[in-house]
């Protein structure tokens, strides 16, 4: 539901960079309770939202670049592909949650949200020391700086998504995007690393200063395209509720795993009833080996080369105070292109 | 005068004798004994897919076809140890003549290697059979004899020098013979490919020698010419493989034309192709592909074993299952190695089956 936010604004409003939080309230109309509510007070937080949903397709553009379905959201097929519960739409669904979650609380760190701020130290349990330094020597830890306050991020992008969730009364499909939206989470959430400064005597390490960080959001894309290649398979259980994996001797897929309970169709071809754009023109490699080559990307139909030229910023220059300039170049580049 | 009474009297009784001797007498059916008189008659006449020349050898030979048979167990050992990584793992299928399926009717890269290394395997066992003694055909090499020299200073032939070009000329006779009957392009392609294994094995010859001079010095040497280990001519022919050659016949079916109008050299020691290769990602009843369905794969590695390679963007499923080792081996006096069972739990990762929606074929 926030996914066909996402591309209706983008076809409500030209760039994707200027967004009136106004907007998303005005053109949902289905919005459940919860998030009207939200729409109304707190439309700030809203607007982070959004932009975390365009975050996150943004990645999913990046990491499936060379994949036969690239998750292009501009037009109508995006949503049909949506609609089945393949790996893709598994891959999507988690890589918007944990896209909400990150934009969310970078906002917050950025102090852009009234409603929450760093982390809150004051009642921690002493830091453990976040590389394997010596232990001891003196060496004093503290919770200090502007930590990422995770758990609000965590907090609002499970409000926002997983609104639909009816005690009892939930179908497999929604208990599978619900798996998947916490896969998503929770890849942002676990994986915090800890940055220190040290401020001792003269700059050295004697007396140090950490906090957590959230990791890269390119590093949470890998972490869920390595998820999404192990993705499970899994069908209904006799009891509604459950989720059992399909196959002898799988291994059941934990919190982190994404699951799915139908097969991709064939994204060779164009096919206007699963959404399917096909791979004619796409740009492949053409010495790899793996999906991103171009024999298996094009189906075995074939490539051409082609030499375009493009033009390309180059030559950036920084000046005081403060403007990065840049030429524009025109490059040469050698494309393997599919027919 | 009595005798001769009492044989009259037999007389008549032997007549009767006989008859029930044959009545009573168990007929001998044609007994399995006669196979040692046959011999390797029978054989070759019921391997399928030999032509006349190579079953007139085959009856002229029958140890040397013996070898032949070991050490083709050999050779598709290696070819599956050289692409166990690969999409296609040089499978064979049990109880189809031509071994490894339809794939071989592409005249593809994994064609020119099947076809090398098999050429190669049968110059390497009857090779060494010969070296061996098994033969009688053939023994060490007699050539080398004397004395000669290599860098290391002046040494006797001595030992067992092995018989190579016996072993070569046996398989250029016997494997090149179908290929000499029909002129067209993927015969002149396994011929090359035939002749690129053999000499793959000479290539590989090591002079080995052992020192028998004052207190074991090496002053005085005995050296013998020796085989390689098979391994090593696997590793170049995969090295070849990786480097094939794209080629095309030329019009007068003479000779080869390099495909690739770039190339600077010439195809004398390469492995040759003509078509390319199927995709070994999915199951092709047509061309003989088995697909990656099922195949390990490791879900760390970049190469070829890798799971995005290998599962060719499919994903991979993850099995846990319980591997019994042996482990904390200890010995024990005298002269026992006791081991223990350990269990451990492993991820083994296998890649997922090309399937369609089951959705689309309803609609």
């Amino acid at each position: 539901m926030l996914l066909s936010l996402t591309f209706s604004l983008k076809r409500a409003v030209g760039s994707p960079l200027v967004m009136d939080p106004n907007s998303i309230c005005r053109k949902a109309k289905r919005l459940a309770g919860k998030q009207a509510e939200l729409c109304q007070t707190q439309p700030e937080i809203v607007s982070e939202v959004a932009k975390g949903a365009r975050l996150g397709v943004r990645e999913c553009q990046y990491q499936f670049r060379y994949r036969r379905w690239n998750c292009t959201s501009h037009n109508k097929y995006f949503g049909k592909v949506l609609q089945q519960d393949i790996r893709e739409t598994a891959f999507v669904y988690a890589i918007t949650a944990a896209g909400v979650t990150h934009a969310v609380t970078q906002a917050c760190s950025m102090g852009e949200l009234l409603q929450c701020g760093c982390e809150a130290t004051r009642n921690k349990a002493p830091p453990r020391p976040p590389s394997s330094s010596s232990s001891g020597d003196g060496i004093k830890w503290e919770w200090g700086g502007c930590g990422d306050d995770v758990e609000f991020g965590y907090e609002m992008s499970k409000k926002f998504m997983d609104a639909k969730r009816r005690r009892g009364k939930s179908d497999i499909r929604t208990l599978i995007n619900l798996h998947n939206n916490e896969a998503g989470r929770l890849a942002v959430k676990l994986h915090m690393r800890t940055e220190c400064k040290c401020h001792g005597l003269s700059g050295s390490c004697t007396l140090r200063t950490c906090w957590k960080k959230m990791p890269h959001f390119r590093e949470v894309g890998d972490r869920l395209l390595e998820r999404f290649n192990g993705a499970s398979k899994v069908m209904g259980g006799n009891d509604g509720k459950t989720l059992i994996p399909v196959g002898q001797n799988i291994k059941p897929p934990d919190k982190q795993d994404l699951i799915y309970s139908d097969e991709s169709p064939d994204f060779c071809l164009a096919n206007r009833k699963t959404g399917s754009l096909g791979t004619r023109g796409r740009m492949c490699n053409s010495t790899a080996m793996d999906i991103s080559g171009c024999d298996l990307l094009c189906c075995e139909r074939g490539y051409r080369e082609e030499t375009v030229v493009i033009e390309e910023n180059c030559l950036c220059r920084f000046h005081w105070c403060c403007v990065v300039q840049c030429k524009k170049c025109m490059v040469r580049k050698e494309l393997s292109l599919c027919h | 005068m009595g005798t001769r009474n009492k044989s009259k009297r037999q007389h008549p009784a032997k007549p009767i004798f006989i008859l029930l001797l044959l009545i009573f007498t168990p007929i001998v059916d044609s007994s399995w004994w006669y196979i040692g008189a046959l011999g390797a008659r029978v054989i070759c006449n019921n391997i399928p897919g030999l032509v006349n020349k190579q079953r007139q050898l085959c009856q002229r030979h029958p140890d040397l076809m013996q070898s032949i048979s070991e050490g083709a167990k050999e050779w598709i050992k290696e070819c599956q140890h050289q692409f166990r990584y690969h999409r296609w793992n040089c499978s064979t299928l049990d109880r189809d003549h031509t071994v490894f399926g339809r794939v071989m009717l592409r005249s593809s890269r994994e064609a020119a290697f099947v076809y090398a290394i098999s050429s190669a395997g049968v110059v390497y066992a009857i090779t060494r059979a010969c070296s061996q003694g098994e033969l009688k055909i053939c023994n060490c090499d007699g050539h080398k004899r004397g004395q000669a020299k290599d860098d290391k200073g002046y040494f006797d032939w001595g030992g067992c020098s092995d018989n190579i070009n016996y072993g070569i000329k046996f398989a250029k006779a016997f494997v090149d013979a179908r290929e000499n009957m029909v002129k067209d392009a993927r015969a002149l392609m396994n011929l090359h490919n035939n002749r690129c294994g053999r000499m793959a094995v000479k290539r590989f010859m090591k002079l080995e020698c052992k020192c028998h001079g004052v207190s074991g010095s090496c002053s005085l040497r005995t050296c013998w010419l020796a085989m390689s280990d098979f391994r090593r001519t696997g590793d170049y022919l995969r090295r070849k493989y990786n480097t094939a050659i794209e080629v095309t016949m030329n019009q007068d079916k003479t000779g080869f034309m390099v495909a690739d109008k770039d190339f600077q050299g010439t195809t004398k020691n390469e492995l040759v192709y003509v078509e390319n290769s199927p995709d070994y990602c999915v199951r092709d009843r047509v061309a003989g592909s088995l697909g990656t369905a099922g195949r390990v794969c490791s879900k760390s590695s970049r190469g070829t074993d890798g799971c995005e390679v290998m599962c060719c963007g499919r994903g991979y499923d993850t099995m846990r299952i319980k591997r019994v080792t042996k482990c904390e081996c200890k010995f024990k006096w005298c002269c026992t190695v006791e081991c223990k069972d350990c269990e451990n739990v492993v991820d083994v990762h296998t890649c997922k089956p090309h399937k369609r929606p089951d959705w689309l074929d309803i609609t």
